[in-house]
């Protein structure tokens, strides 16, 4: 049985934004001029590829080993919270060093 | 978890040669189908692609491969979308078009909703963009977003580095006003 790749709202949308190649789409975007219509049909493009892009569920590599497995789920979690305190310490790039970061990991109670 | 079982470490290696042949086959949405990838996939040499070469290619393969093609248009249009509007809201001038307002708030709302639902490489644009129409007016929006427990930690942390540049925006904004008076 043949069967469509992609939902019938995709089909449905005018060229340039069902053009499969994304060069060819890209360059004809270029010279497409972005009256209200054309707005119209670029929002529709945008909430149909949103929703089909939602319903994906997470990337693949999600649960792809931690390239920093040293830092664990708290640190995952906490991060945020604390690398702007760390960039203090570090003003530029030329006063990033490891000992800069031993003593700012010194000077914080950092246990989970 | 590999989203495409079917589809070989081979696979992973040689896909970058073939893809844009494919696509070729199917040179808009409307043409996409599975008898054209079952077409395809009996055309070529899928030695070269799989490392192995079948009487006719599994259904899995069929599967997964058409998957793999529609969801990588999917995401391609939605970034061809965002770019496109991105520039519109950028060189419109709502004077001379007044929709623009309207659809520019449309489009941003459609940009917010969505992010919470998408995997987090698909946010990483529409935070940046969301950023570059509102700067300092959405450093609530961002806030709230690198706060939130619910997203994926690369999500909040992405909103939690525009946070910062909001902060920075506003603090430079206020000071210039607080100059003025």
């Amino acid at each position: 049985m043949n069967r469509s790749l992609l939902p019938e709202v995709f089909r449905g949308l005018p060229v340039p934004w069902s053009l499969s190649d994304s060069i060819q789409r890209r360059d004809a975007l270029t010279a497409l001029s972005a009256t209200a219509d054309q707005r119209s049909v670029a929002l529709a493009a945008l909430e149909h590829s949103l929703a089909f892009m939602a319903a994906l569920g997470p990337d693949e590599d999600d649960d792809e080993p931690n390239p920093y497995p040293a830092l664990n789920d708290p640190f995952d979690e906490a991060w945020i919270f604390f690398g702007k305190d760390l960039t203090t310490r570090m003003p530029t790039f030329r006063d990033a060093d490891r000992v800069s970061v031993v003593a700012w990991l010194s000077s914080r109670r950092l246990g989970g | 978890m590999n989203s495409y079982p079917a589809l070989n470490d081979h696979f992973d290696e040689a896909w970058v040669f073939f893809g844009r042949d494919l696509t070729a086959r199917m040179p808009t949405f409307r043409d996409a189908d599975r008898a054209t990838v079952v077409a395809w996939l009996s055309s070529i040499d899928t030695e070269l692609l799989f490392g192995e070469r079948w009487a006719e290619p599994p259904d899995a393969v069929v599967d997964d491969l058409s998957r793999l093609w529609a969801n990588g248009k999917a995401i391609g249009l939605s970034a061809s979308a965002v770019r496109w509007l991105q520039a519109a809201f950028r060189d419109g001038d709502p004077s001379e078009d007044p929709a623009l307002v309207r659809d520019r708030e449309r489009f941003v709302a459609l940009l917010k909703s969505a992010i919470p639902r998408l995997p987090w490489r698909e946010a990483m644009q529409p935070i940046g963009v969301i950023w570059s129409l509102g700067h300092d007016r959405e450093l609530e929006y961002f806030a709230a977003l690198a706060d939130d427990p619910a997203l994926h930690p690369k999500t909040r942390a992405e909103a939690a580095h525009y946070r910062e540049i909001c902060e920075d925006e506003r603090a430079a904004r206020e000071a210039q006003e607080g100059g003025i008076e």
